[in-house]
């Protein structure tokens, strides 16, 4: 059931693609996507491209998918693994949600990112206490991964 | 007798439905992704020319029966009722708003208000589910039937996997796989039937796309998982993590079967407090040894307060341990030679493949996905690797082509001169007019080292890079310039002087006072340390030497040593030698400088340095 449902958000991201990412399998497995984010421009993250990678369980669109940066990127919320605190991923998470969404979604927490529900706490307190340093941090990490 | 043609017809229609389309679209897909940006026509061919309106926006299927929830939100009913039925969830598909009830329905375009009022000819209860007609209901309810798929004529309802599955080995010779029977939330008829062979490959490898097959337990003989989000479960839960080597790679965690085995790696591997307190709780074991240093300190602190080189250790424990990068810190302790590795890392990370994707996902988005202007892009690039326009062209080309307020036209410069090699004249030529441009631009002073350096060399100015390297070296300067900090440091000098001073001062007692000398060398060694130390320097300090480079975990032996002073050393001092002490403690607190009396008033211990040297003197 899971593959029809995949197959038309393919179709429907070819056919309106979401401004500032895009996504698709990455080889014939279409269970193993990659996707791409557009740093937004009024954050530090601005001008780097972003990869990750989604993995559908078969069990998609009743559970979430699995989404990861693979480019490494300093965030609060998204850790050295490049695992994202995001709750539409994890229990928030619905059936009618799309990868189209979700992606929208994560450029949203690049541009606003939830500090009190850091996933690096290191990271969240610098973004509370010297915003500056997180900014400037997150440019030069931006610049060395994701230009 | 007729089962044969029968078996393969249902094989057919079970699985065609899903095998057949998926590769099809499969590879139209993946060519769609390398064209995503083009509105191609062919993406709406694909999706099955039914009305967006006819298909259900969950699985993607034909909607025959309707379900309409009071938010109004329209799924196909197989889809609410696997979420009520299968699931036990009550919340919309759409919107998670939770409901009693929801009503089934051919007409899918209808309101909830609408239908509600209408005769409803049955309620399902248990599901909260209505219907307003027969054949919808049926058409629902008997999605939870066990009926046999070879349409044997016995019981039309088996009512569970395990008689369902017991009718299918036994007249069939056939199974389900009771893994996905009991996880999958798949309605009975969904469930693949699999002949002994089948079900072991379905249950090893995976026998659809997207499906690896259950996971196994390496320590649970043959147990198997629905997914690895249940493995991790039942690792989590029944097995043992080793947390230390999670955070140097927690990408792949090592798993223990128990505490004991777990117990033997922590050994081997890392630095235990052996402690009898810390011991008794568990998992108190430590990266490197500075860690447990720093651990002992800080809990078992009491030993060492007489110790002489805390202060020195101390200082450094805060630094290993108020960094923000703890991470790559914790890497390159592990690995000394971290460089290396890193910059392997960092090569593959950002592998050629990756750079081009990167700079064509870049122009797409600058272009606004159009196809067109997409090859124009694609058409500069290549006349200049053909060397038909220099580099200004290049650019100047794209300044005409990238007209988006938005687009960057330096930064796909950057990307472009990335694609070649670093010597080659291609790469050098796009750098100069990129460092050009990067100097005019305002919003990018804040990277001026970029047009000075190529990003390998940049990477060495990133704090985590320098952060990186520090650690590195660090750990190799610690084991060569610190290294009599760690044996000594406090825990062996206090007890094995007075292992050792027990031969010795029998030596020694002849030449002073039985009485005197005892006492100096088992509460305060500072007095004693001129005649002392020399002597024991020349015989102790090589073997020391020989059994850090050999033995380097020692440090835990002395932990455990040091668990003896704890219960004497603060009975000693105190009673009966007061006037010696400050004595001591003056000497040591130009090393330590941490005892109360050093804040104290200097008077009084002048007075007192006075008194004792009278004392000495007699």
């Amino acid at each position: 059931m899971s593959l029809k449902r995949i197959t038309k958000e393919l179709n429907d991201l070819g056919r309106d693609p979401p401004t500032s990412c895009s996504a698709g399998p990455v080889g014939d497995d279409l269970y193993h996507w990659q996707a791409s984010i557009m740093g937004p421009p009024d954050s530090p993250y601005a001008g780097g491209v972003f990869f990750l990678s989604i993995h559908f369980p078969t069990d998609y669109p009743f559970k979430p998918p699995k989404i990861s940066f693979t480019t490494k990127i300093y965030h609060p919320n998204i850790n050295a693994n490049g695992n994202i605190c995001l709750d539409i991923l994890k229990d928030q998470w619905s059936p009618a949600l799309t990868i189209s969404k979700v992606l929208l979604s994560i450029c949203s927490l690049l541009t606003d990112a939830n500090p009190d529900d850091p996933l690096v706490p290191e990271i969240a307190h610098i973004y509370k206490t010297d915003r500056a340093k997180y900014e400037a941090t997150a440019k030069e990490w931006t610049k060395k991964y994701a230009v | 007798m007729s089962t044969k043609p029968q078996q393969k017809r249902n094989f057919r229609r079970t699985q065609g439905a899903q095998s057949k389309p998926k590769k099809d679209l499969g590879r139209d897909s993946e060519q769609k992704w390398k064209r995503s940006f083009s509105q191609d026509k062919e993406g709406a061919d694909a999706a099955d020319d039914l009305d967006e309106e006819d298909i259900c926006i969950i699985c993607a299927e034909k909607i025959t029966y309707a379900s309409i929830s009071p938010c109004n939100h329209v799924t196909c009913n197989r889809c609410t009722f696997r979420q009520r039925a299968l699931y036990n969830k009550r919340s919309c598909l759409v919107c998670r708003t939770e409901s009693d009830l929801v009503i089934f329905s051919p007409d899918k375009n209808a309101t909830f208000a609408d239908i509600s009022s209408q005769n409803l000819v049955e309620t399902n209860d248990k599901y909260g589910v209505s219907f307003t007609s027969k054949d919808a209901a049926s058409a629902t309810l008997n999605l939870l039937l066990f009926t046999c798929p070879f349409g044997d004529t016995g019981p039309t309802d088996y009512e569970n996997f395990k008689k369902y599955n017991a009718h299918l080995k036994n007249d069939h010779n056939k199974t389900i796989c009771m893994i996905c029977a009991s996880h999958k939330k798949a309605f009975p008829s969904e469930l693949r039937v699999y002949t002994p062979n089948q079900l072991r490959v379905h249950q090893s490898k995976g026998d659809s796309e997207g499906f690896k097959g259950h996971p196994m337990c390496g320590f649970c003989s043959g147990q198997r998982f629905y997914s690895d989000d249940e493995l991790n479960i039942h690792m989590r839960d029944r097995h043992e993590r080793c947390h230390i080597c999670d955070q140097e790679n927690s990408t792949s965690p090592r798993y223990f079967k128990d505490y004991d085995q777990l117990f033997e790696h922590f050994k081997f591997e890392h630095y235990i407090c052996t402690v009898q307190s810390c011991l008794d709780s568990k998992f108190v074991v430590f990266r490197d040894d500075l860690d447990l240093q720093a651990h002992v300190l800080k809990e078992h602190g009491s030993i060492l307060r007489n110790g002489n080189s805390n202060a020195a250790l101390k200082g450094r424990k805060y630094q290993s341990q108020l960094s923000t990068f703890s991470r790559p810190s914790s890497r390159n302790s592990s690995t000394p030679d971290f460089e290396g590795v890193s910059s392997k890392k960092e090569d593959s990370e950002n592998s050629q493949e990756v750079k081009r994707l990167r700079m064509e996902e870049r122009a797409r988005h600058y272009l606004n996905y159009s196809h067109t202007d997409f090859e124009q892009f694609l058409a500069i690039n290549e006349s200049y690797k053909n060397k038909m326009i220099t580099a200004q062209d290049v650019y100047s080309a794209y300044e005409n082509l990238f007209k988006s307020p938005q687009a960057n036209t330096a930064l796909l410069l950057y990307d472009f001169s990335e694609l070649f090699p670093k010597n080659t004249k291609f790469h050098q030529d796009l750098r100069v007019i990129y460092d050009g441009e990067q100097k005019k631009q305002d919003h990018y002073t804040n990277f001026p080292s970029l047009s000075n350096s190529s990003p390998s060399l940049l990477a060495g100015n990133v704090v985590s890079g320098t952060w990186g390297r520090n650690g590195g070296t660090n750990k190799a300067a610690r084991q060569f310039n610190f290294p009599a900090l760690k044996k000594p440091s406090s825990p062996q000098p206090l007890l094995v002087p007075q292992k050792v001073s027990y031969s010795k001062p029998k030596n020694a007692t002849p030449k002073a006072t039985p009485s005197l000398t005892t006492r100096k060398s088992s509460s305060t060694e500072t007095f004693y340390k001129p005649t002392y130390l020399d002597n024991k320097k020349p015989s102790a300090a090589p073997s020391a030497a020989v059994d850090r480079e050999k033995f380097p975990p020692l440090p835990k032996s002395q932990a455990k040593k040091f668990r003896a002073p704890l219960v004497n050393q603060p009975d000693i001092p105190d009673p009966s030698q007061w006037g010696r002490a400050p004595i001591s403690s003056q000497h040591n607190s130009g090393a330590s400088d941490r005892t109360n009396e050093a804040t104290a008033s200097t008077n009084l211990k002048k007075g007192k340095q006075k008194q004792l040297l009278f004392h000495i003197g007699i």
